[in-house]
Formats: C-alpha cells, sequence, structure tokens
C-alpha cells in the first residue's frame, strides 16, 4: 500500500495510506500523489491527526445521500465509534468541523454538527440582545 | 403548422403519432418525458410532475415553490401545515371558597423546588389561567366602556316617562350587563386596595358592590329602573368611572396562597356562573407554605387530573395546551408530552418521596428519555417541557472557556448545525445573540412555520370581526405596468419555531437507587423502632383461614379478641387492655403471641 504524505498549517508532516487520503481529498478531485507532501494549509497537525484516523475507520462509507429533505434529521443517531471519536473540548469540535467543511468531508460535517446539544450553556455565547428583542417571533 | 382548429389533438392519446391534421409532437420542455402534440403544452404544464408550483398552503403562508413531484414530500413538513393542539386537563385550586375547605381535601402541596416537573407545570399552567382571567376582566371593561357610550344617547336622555316600558324592556340585558360589570369592576377596586394596604378593613364587605348589584338585579326582574330613569345612576356614574380605571385588568392576578387574594378567585367564580358569590370572613386560612420557589406562590394543585368536560367538578381548572405545531411534529408531541411525560407526572416518570406531604423534596426519575443520560426538562419561558437527549460529552463548566468559539465558525457551518436542532432547542438557540437568530432566520423555512397576524376589527355598529393584518410594500416590478399602483397589500406574517422536540422512541429506566434506598436515610422518614418488648390487640376474623398472616395455625374462635404478651410488658397497661378486650383461651393467645411475635415492629405514630 502506498504511503502519502500530507503537510498540514504547521508544518508537520503525516504519513497516511493513499487509499485514505484519496477518501479524505474525494473533495478536491485528487487522483494521483507526488513524492512532494500534499500541502492543507488551513488545517493544523493536530487536527489533521483526528480527521484521518475519522477517515481510516469510514473509508468503505457510501456517500451520504444528497436529498436529506425527505429525512427527518435527528441527532440521535450518531454512531457509537463516532460518539466516542467525538468525546472533546469544543475548540477541537469546531476545529474538526472547519476542517470537515474545508475538505468537504461530508460525513464528518453531518457527524460533528450533529453534536451541539445545549447551546447556550455549553458554547458560552455571548448574548447581545436587548430584553425587546429576545423574542420568540420573526416578522416577515 | 398551426391549426385554428385542433379536431385531432383534443382526442389524440397516442405517445407517437404521425397524423398529418394535428400539430407537430413535441417532448415536454420541462424534461418529464411526456410528449403530445405542441399545442397542449399549456394545459401539460397544470400536470407535469416538473412543473414548479407554489404550495398548496400558499394561501396560508408558505412560500415554498417546487417542482409538483416534491408536494407530497413539502406537505409534511409545510411551515404553514400547523395544527393547534386542543389538549386540555385539569386541575384543582389548592383553596377554593365554594367548599370552605382545601380541595381535595387530603393533601397539600408538597414543598416546591424549581425544576421539578410537575411544580414547573404547575406554574406554566397557573400563568395561563392568570391570563386567561386578565383577558376576560379586559373584556369585561370594554364591554363596560361601550354599554356606557351606547346607553347615553339622546332618545334615553329626553323624556322617559313616556316610553318607559319599551324602553325598560329593550334594555333588560344590558342593565345587567351593566350591574355586573359594575360589581366585577368594583371588587377588583377592592381587591386592589387590599394588596396595596397590605390588609383587608375587616369592615362590612358587601357595601357598593353589593349595592350596585342589588340594584341591578332589582332592575332584572321587576323592570325598576334607576331613579333618573337613566340605566346608570347619575350619583354613581362618576364613581363607577373612576373605580374601573382604578382597577386596571392588567394588574389582576391569580387568586396566590396569602388570605385576601384568594378573593380573585371568586371573581372568577362568579364570572363563570353569573351568580354573585360575596366576601366573609368565615374562610378558614389557607396552609401556609414555605415555598423555595422564589416567593412565587402556587394556587394550584400539583397534581394532574384529566376528566372529561361532563364530569368537571366545580372548583376546578381546564388548562388547554394552547400550543402550535407543524404536521409532522404533532404526532411526536401529542406521544411525548401528553401522553409519556404529563401521563407520568403524577407518580410514574416523576416519582416523589412518599414523606413529600411532610416536606421531603426528593424526587426520582423513574424513566429517561434516550439513554441513562437523558432528561426531560421544563422551560418556563416556553411553557414547554423539553428533552436533553445527553448530558455535556465533555464535562466543560460555562466559565472555563471565555472565547466565543460557535460563533466563530462561519455561516454555513453555523446553518448547517441549526439545520439539525428541533424547534425547542431552536427556539432557545435564536434567542442567544444577534448573529444566531439571523442564522436561524434562514432554516425557519425548514425548520419553522408561519401564522398569519390577525387582527380584531370593530365597527361602528359594534360589532367586530377578525381579519389577517395587512402591510404595503412597494413593488418595482410594478411600476413598469402601467394601470397597476406600485403599492400592493401584504399579508403580514409570524415565523416561530414550535416547541416539539426530538420525538423520544426509546425510554430506559432509570438506574438510581430505588425510593427504598433514599427512604432509609430521608429524615423526614420516623424510624419507630421500640426500645422494649411491648404487646399489642388485634381482632381476630371470624374465618380462622383468612387469618393465617397474623396468627396461622391457630385455633381462634370466631370474634375473639386476642392479646399478644409479651415478656417485659407492664402489668398495669395489661390490664388496661384486658378491661376492654375479651380475653381469649390462654393456650390460643400464647400460640398467637409465638407466630406474630417479631423482633422489631414498625408501628405508625399516626
Amino acid at each position: 500500500m502506498p504511503i502519502v504524505m500530507l503537510k498540514s498549517a504547521d508544518e508537520e508532516i503525516l504519513e497516511v495510506d493513499e487509499e485514505v487520503a484519496k477518501t479524505m481529498l474525494r473533495g478536491f478531485g485528487v487522483e494521483n500523489f507526488d513524492e512532494e507532501p500534499y500541502p492543507l494549509p488551513n488545517v493544523n497537525g493536530a487536527i489533521l491527526k483526528k480527521v484521518i484516523q475519522w477517515t481510516e475507520i469510514h473509508k468503505d462509507d457510501p456517500p451520504p445521500p444528497d436529498d436529506d429533505e425527505n429525512k427527518e434529521k435527528r441527532t440521535d443517531d450518531i454512531d457509537p465509534w463516532d460518539q466516542e471519536f467525538l468525546k472533546v473540548d469544543n475548540g477541537t469540535l469546531f476545529e474538526l468541523m472547519l476542517a470537515a467543511d474545508h475538505l468537504k468531508l461530508e460525513g464528518l460535517l453531518v457527524v460533528t454538527c450533529k453534536t451541539p446539544e445545549e447551546i447556550k450553556k455549553t458554547f458560552n455565547i455571548k448574548n447581545d440582545f436587548t430584553p425587546e428583542e429576545e423574542e420568540q417571533v420573526f416578522l416577515d | 403548422m398551426a391549426f385554428e382548429r385542433h379536431e385531432h389533438c383534443e382526442n389524440c392519446v397516442k405517445f407517437y403519432c404521425n397524423a398529418t391534421d394535428g400539430c407537430r409532437m413535441i417532448l415536454c420542455e420541462l424534461g418529464c418525458g411526456a410528449q403530445f402534440h405542441g399545442c397542449k403544452m399549456k394545459d401539460h404544464k397544470n400536470v407535469c410532475q416538473k412543473c414548479r408550483i407554489p404550495c398548496i398552503n400558499s394561501g396560508y403562508g408558505c412560500p415554498a415553490v417546487f417542482p409538483r413531484e416534491k408536494l407530497k414530500t413539502h406537505l409534511h413538513r409545510c411551515p404553514a401545515s400547523v395544527i393547534f393542539c386542543t389538549m386540555e386537563w385539569n386541575r384543582y385550586p389548592v383553596y377554593s371558597k365554594s367548599r370552605l375547605s382545601w380541595v381535595p381535601f387530603f393533601q397539600p402541596n408538597p414543598v416546591l423546588v424549581k425544576g421539578h416537573l410537575d411544580v414547573e407545570l404547575a406554574f406554566r399552567d397557573q400563568k395561563i389561567l392568570r391570563e386567561v382571567f386578565r383577558r376576560r376582566c379586559k373584556k369585561g371593561k370594554a364591554k363596560v366602556d361601550l354599554l356606557r357610550t351606547s346607553t347615553i344617547t339622546p332618545k334615553q336622555q329626553g323624556n322617559s316617562n313616556a316610553n318607559e316600558p319599551q324602553q325598560s324592556s329593550s334594555l333588560k340585558p344590558d342593565s345587567r350587563k351593566i350591574a355586573m360589570a359594575s360589581a366585577l369592576s368594583s371588587l377588583e377596586s377592592k381587591l386592589r386596595q387590599m394588596r396595596d394596604g397590605g390588609e383587608y378593613s375587616g369592615e362590612n364587605p358587601k357595601t357598593e358592590s353589593e349595592d350596585l348589584l342589588v340594584k341591578g338585579t332589582r332592575t332584572n326582574n321587576s323592570d325598576v329602573l334607576f331613579p333618573d330613569g337613566n340605566l346608570i345612576p347619575s350619583d354613581s356614574s362618576d364613581d363607577l368611572e373612576k373605580r374601573i380605571d382604578e382597577s386596571d385588568p392588567l394588574e389582576i392576578k391569580l387568586h396566590l396562597l396569602q388570605l385576601p387574594k384568594d378573593y380573585e378567585l371568586e371573581v372568577i367564580e362568579q364570572d363563570q356562573e353569573k351568580t354573585p358569590i360575596f366576601l366573609d370572613d368565615t374562610i378558614p386560612p389557607p396552609p401556609i407554605h414555605l415555598p423555595l420557589y422564589l416567593d412565587k406562590p402556587l394556587g394550584l394543585n400539583v397534581v394532574v387530573e384529566t376528566l372529561p368536560k361532563f364530569q368537571k367538578q366545580f372548583p376546578m381548572y381546564s388548562i388547554p395546551c394552547n400550543q402550535v405545531f407543524r404536521r409532522d411534529e404533532y404526532n411526536g408531541h401529542f406521544k411525548n408530552v401528553h401522553s409519556d411525560i404529563q401521563g407520568g407526572l403524577n407518580g410514574w416518570l416523576e416519582h416523589r418521596c412518599p414523606l413529600a406531604q411532610y416536606g421531603c423534596t426528593f424526587v426520582r426519575y423513574r424513566l429517561l428519555p434516550h439513554s441513562q443520560t437523558g432528561s426531560v426538562t421544563f422551560n418556563q419561558e416556553l411553557g414547554s417541557f423539553g428533552v436533553r437527549p445527553c448530558q455535556n460529552l465533555s464535562d466543560d463548566t460555562p466559565g472555563e472557556h471565555t472565547a466565543d468559539l460557535l460563533t466563530s465558525l462561519p455561516l454555513e457551518i453555523l446553518e448547517r448545525v441549526a439545520g439539525y436542532l428541533d424547534g425547542f432547542s431552536l427556539c432557545n438557540f435564536s434567542r442567544t445573540s444577534k448573529l444566531v437568530r439571523e442564522v436561524c432566520r434562514n432554516v425557519l423555512e425548514m425548520k419553522g412555520m408561519v401564522l398569519f397576524e390577525w387582527e380584531k376589527r370593530i365597527y361602528d355598529n359594534g360589532s367586530w370581526s377578525w381579519r389577517v393584518r395587512q402591510k404595503v410594500c412597494v413593488s418595482f416590478m410594478v411600476i413598469k405596468v402601467k394601470g397597476l399602483s406600485p403599492f400592493n397589500l401584504k399579508c403580514k406574517k409570524r415565523w416561530y419555531f414550535s416547541t416539539s422536540f426530538l420525538s423520544v422512541d426509546q425510554w430506559v429506566h432509570s438506574d438510581s437507587p430505588f425510593m427504598a434506598a433514599h427512604l432509609e436515610k430521608c429524615k423526614y422518614f420516623n424510624h419507630c423502632v421500640p426500645p422494649r418488648q411491648f404487646s399489642y390487640c388485634f381482632l381476630v376474623p371470624p374465618d380462622g383461614n383468612k387469618a393465617a398472616g397474623s396468627c396461622s395455625g391457630s385455633k381462634c374462635q370466631s370474634n375473639e379478641i386476642a392479646l399478644e404478651y409479651a415478656p417485659g410488658q407492664l402489668e398495669d397497661q395489661m390490664d388496661e387492655i384486658a378491661l376492654e378486650c375479651l380475653m381469649s383461651d390462654d393456650t390460643d393467645t400464647c400460640n398467637c403471641a409465638e407466630t406474630s411475635n417479631s423482633d422489631s415492629e414498625l408501628q405508625d405514630e399516626d
């Protein structure tokens, strides 16, 4: 199995199987890898390691269906491995989201986006509403 | 080749047709694959599956436009296809004047603790009832105002003696209404005085209000008008006006646990029954609780009753659910909220300590949603139950990191995150910050629902109707078209997120320790372990077999009272018991004593 080298934003070079790299970089349409490490300037080393770890497990997954309007979007159907995988602090979770978005890894993006619960409490969003604005109604 | 008359085309149903007297065959230009004569394209668009059509609920505000084939899937989650939940349940008030007693008679509320589901729901219900009562007061006031303006007409102000009988008969209902309304408003002002003054004067409460009522009733029964022929007595009209102005219906609150405020309850009752109930001093004081719930007293019993309407007893309120849901959310709402959660509040899902009436606040949640880490919550602002599928994955505390991580994500990721949240979470999510609110606005069509804004129009003759509120918007496209006004009216819409949550298909039994484990260390549980052996009396039932539990294998005779004897029992106590009991045979007593003499007996002191 040929080995491909990936270079992260912080100049870390990681070696992965070609198959895994192809799955990971499917969104970029990369087919052939050179001897040079492939640069990924938007993803840092630690996150890239996590992404590689996830891709190794999910490399054989079928691509998620495009037409997800028909399907009810549930957040409690994350598979157990992913649940364990995503037991990270929020900073890492968001970095993973960004990396998944950047690498166009649909499957990873789906599971990472499903995870945020209890938004206000956990994610420490700054409330910039005045009391009058705190309405539930959206006027059109 | 165009034909004036399409005789052939109209009747031709062939897929391939080479007829010379018809239009040219074409493929559907929208790509559905149908072939037909060219003149039928317009007709075909009415049935073409690829033709883009507005949603059939567009008249109700749905903005979606999609190919016809998507209609079925869209209708399941159409934002304008909403259902109003009509579920109702009942509650007794903690205290009711009508029975001069606490209703129901057996148990007062437990100590109220914020976060217990039944308490939270009861507070929500109290809020709803208060709102209903406030509206009723407002309506009553509006009616009084209206009647007052309509009754003072030139016709009545003139000489009323000539046509007095006609007038009295025609104005009879009005006079009753006015009398009722004025009595109500005077009661309200009295209540306000009592609350503002802090104490009840203790004088005869039946003063002005009763006078007014008596006058009104007399008008009602025997057609006696007020002295000046006018329906409103001149001497009291200013007074009445002042009183009505004083009594701001917005200020009225539902009965609370303090004594003077309980009178408000009676105003409701009076309104319901149309019979005046007067206040007197013979009411026993309601129980005094020290609620832990942020100094908000609760006037309703936490026990939820569900009675059909025709069985409803008098001192009982019906509380409606009053929430609106999208069609696809409704079944989950009804099943989870009304059936699973509310149905289990009285001791099944939420299991209170049996000594709750003595002050124990322990609650055990027997069933948990989804998994052991799930929990049911109640959001007072939304007035609805919610489900927390799992506790925080990481044990972050809110104060640990100060950076606002989530909102630093790109908008498209935030939108995607929002797309996975249920209505209940989105309601909360959209209220966190302005940025997030904008994000939620983008998922409204997918996750929210739309309702028109209705307004009430009152006409000059007093009748009224409801219509959708309109707003004027300028359309720049129309300016070019001659003869059309650039201003057109558009219905005002309101978008909401519903309070439904991700439906719970599986409830798991909690693996927390059972109630018995709590009772072992419950400080309200009086363990009565007698220091010494003791004796007690018991009645032996006529049938010896049935008494096997208490007196197994004994040769007890019918209707005997046996006396258990234990050594060390004081002799004088023995004598006292012996005086009242018919002693049975010595041998039998010994048998019984041996069989049922256990090491320690738990005895309820009560």
